[in-house]
């Protein structure tokens, strides 16, 4: 017996490896093709694909977290009010990794979604049984192409907040009972570190333990002063480890400003050829999932008598219940704090509904344990292949469309490796979606939502060299009490923001106006696509002119070029 | 014969310590399998070289779960909670220790802090678990 009791938990082990391992692969291989060797960043799709990247490297490179680079305000340096923790994490395993860092940074991502389906494995199988852990396992690591969003699009942040929010949820539910100081203080540390990657999942967390708490309360579960002692040490932990962090969150906080938006869809508009995913995949669920998802819904309801008298599951419940509905709220047309995107976040405990299901028909089709283990992997199987063959064929295909390709990344790379640090790029035309961050150096570049580009390629198309282009400093703008802000999408729910100190700053800020104008003479490289566009005569006149003016071309591959002014 | 006595007891103390640390590791053989049977899919799938998967496979143990699982050793979970949520939890006390270090001690976030800090965490997991030998 005991021999058959130890075969069936190696099995359980090797199936979860095998588990991890795939779906580990499901989202690298499609993006990286395998060569891990290079030093690109693997998904190059929209913006936050290249800002998380670009800042979790200057700390890498830099070796410290206190300072933003200052090649994003000309040369001056400025304080960290970001969330810093997701950085931090990132260049610490680059460092010890030894992969390339953007390699580092994509494996690390990878990393966490599959650890995080793994806690999702632990809270199903704790509450709900071995079987409903491992179908949740399954179908929360090959998940519909929605899901897989998060990944592609660069929300970074999101993804370390999730990776942190379930093993909290855990803890906290297995508190309840065990009323253990100790354990109070890591919840509240998990809390803190997700907290400081991203603040919205925290939030949500504390609402939801208070929710399950007063209802524990309120059905006499737990006394009043059980369940203040435990809120408030997790409160006091949490709080104790952010002290310092929240003070420069909330200044930049003061200087939240709305953003230029979003720019992809502007790319076909200037004959950029890219096809951008739309912004936002939304968080529904559909077919075969939805109906088991809903079969999931009427076994607990058929089951709410035994559910009550069961806290942990009725906790559990409780907090599914309550991120769906936060993750929800936006179908209605309320959208406080992105909401939508604590929808992907959601789905690790919804696919417990599924997973239910699953296992109550297999179990009530047959008791015999095989027949109930075939049936288990039939039904889950009838889910997760499709939807798993089907997203990793778009996945490939979003790779196939990347917003730069290696002629694009390679004259980056000329620029960041072979140029003085203090330099002044100037991105005239095929950088447009902030890809030329990864230059770190300062960089000027046409607003594309505000016409720049297309108005600086009017001239040249009309053959007229001018004297100066319209440019901002790439992701930063103007706003209150001129301060210079990032235009990093900043909002409430993640704290994104930061402040620049600039010891000259009236100096500085005169010179960088809204819609500045730039004199030629005052760059000191361009960089611009040539060929495979719209506008690949109106390049050519600017490159022609330059170099009449004495400007020399110091790379060029095949679709990209760089001058020197 | 008093030098033989001493050196039965320093043995007998190391082997207490090894004993300690084999007994306590040893549920972590599943989770080298793991890294070990990953480490061959990742030479069989991408262009990395042995030592450079070898590199990788040992940062992964260092990072995810050497620290956590450590620390939970002093906690009343079973195996699989245990390295499970010690993921999280080297994660978090490596990115916060490291930040802090950082911003209150100015000191680099290289490799040698990350390192200590995680050998730090398995020491003081390992040693809170096995006060008793300390005693001794």
């Amino acid at each position: 017996m005991s021999k058959l009791i130890i075969n069936k938990k190696s099995l359980v082990y090797v199936v979860i490896i095998l588990f991890l391992i795939t779906g580990f692969f499901v989202r690298f291989l499609p993006f990286t093709q395998g060569d891990v060797q290079s030093d690109q960043l693997p998904v190059v799709v929209t913006f936050d694909n290249f800002y998380h990247p670009h800042v979790a490297k200057w700390f890498y490179d830099s070796e410290q977290a206190k300072y933003t680079m200052p090649f994003k305000v000309l040369n001056y340096q400025g304080i960290n009010l970001m969330p810093p923790i997701f950085y931090v994490l990132e260049a610490s395993f680059a460092k010890v990794s030894g992969l390339s860092f953007y390699q580092s940074y994509f494996f690390f991502l990878c990393a966490l979604l599959v650890f995080t389906s793994l806690q999702a494995y632990l809270i199903a199988k704790r509450f709900f049984g071995s079987d409903v852990g491992l179908v949740t396992f399954a179908l929360t690591l090959f998940p519909a192409m929605a899901y897989y969003f998060v990944l592609l699009i660069g929300f970074s942040l999101d993804i370390g907040g999730f990776f942190f929010s379930l093993a909290t949820i855990y803890l906290f539910i297995i508190n309840i009972k065990k009323d253990n100081l100790w354990l109070s203080i890591i919840i509240g540390l998990l809390l803190a570190a997700s907290f400081l990657i991203h603040v919205v999942e925290s939030i949500a967390l504390i609402v939801s333990f208070f929710l399950v708490l007063g209802v524990f309360y309120a059905l006499k579960k737990v006394s009043f002063k059980s369940a203040l002692y435990q809120q408030s040490t997790i409160i006091v932990s949490f709080l104790l480890v952010i002290a310092y962090v929240l003070p420069l969150l909330f200044q930049g906080l003061l200087y939240v400003a709305p953003t230029s938006g979003s720019v992809g869809e502007k790319f076909l508009s200037v004959g950029l050829k890219h096809q951008v995913p739309q912004y936002y995949a939304k968080t529904t669920l559909s077919g075969l999932i939805l109906l088991f998802t809903v079969i999931g819904l009427l076994v607990i309801a058929f089951n709410y008598k035994k559910i009550i008298k069961d806290n942990q599951k009725m906790s559990i419940l409780i907090v599914l219940l309550s991120i769906v509905i936060a993750s929800s709220v936006w179908k209605i047309g309320i959208n406080p704090i992105r909401s939508y995107r604590i929808g992907y976040w959601a789905y690790y405990l919804l696919m417990l509904l599924p997973a239910i299901a699953i296992c109550t028909i297999a179990q009530s089709v047959k008791k015999n344990v095989l027949i109930k283990f075939v049936m288990i992997i039939l039904l889950a199987g009838l889910i997760i292949l499709p939807q798993t063959s089907s997203s990793y064929e778009q996945l490939k295909a979003v790779d196939a469309n990347p917003l730069v390709n290696t002629n694009g990344w390679n004259a980056i790379k000329f620029v960041r490796d072979n140029t003085p640090v203090n330099t002044t790029l100037f991105e005239l035309y095929g950088f447009e979606h902030e890809y030329g961050m990864l230059s770190e150096r300062v960089l000027l570049k046409g607003d594309l939502n505000l016409g720049d580009t297309v108005k600086n390629m009017e001239f040249l198309c009309q053959g007229e060299f001018p004297e100066s282009f319209i440019v901002q400093l790439s992701v930063w703008n103007w706003y209150k009490n001129n301060s210079l802000i990032p235009t990093k999408r900043v909002g409430f729910s993640s704290f994104e923001s930061e402040k620049i100190y600039l010891p000259n700053k009236n100096d500085q800020i005169s010179k960088f106006e809204k819609y500045q104008n730039y004199s030629y003479s005052e760059l000191d490289y361009v960089v611009a696509r040539y060929r495979n566009t719209q506008a690949d005569s109106c390049i050519a006149f600017f490159i022609n002119e330059s170099v009449e003016r004495g400007a020399n071309i110091v790379y060029l591959n095949d679709e990209f070029i760089v001058l020197k002014t | 014969m008093k030098k033989k006595k001493r050196k039965a007891t320093t043995a007998k103390k190391q082997n207490d310590w090894v004993f300690a640390l084999t007994e306590d590791l040893m549920p972590l053989k599943y989770v080298l399998y793991g890294i070990l049977f990953f480490g061959f899919a990742m030479l069989v799938f991408t262009n990395l070289t042995f030592v450079e998967v070898l590199q990788l496979m040992i940062a992964i143990f260092l990072f995810f779960f050497l620290a956590g699982y450590s620390i939970l050793l002093n906690f009343d979970f079973d195996t699989d909670e245990r390295i499970i949520l010690g993921i999280p939890l080297s994660v978090a006390l490596i990115g916060l220790t490291v930040y802090y270090l950082n911003v209150f001690f100015g000191i680099a976030m290289s490799a040698y802090t990350v390192i200590l800090v995680i050998i730090f965490y398995f020491a003081t997991g390992f040693l809170i678990k096995n006060k008793s030998l300390l005693k001794k």
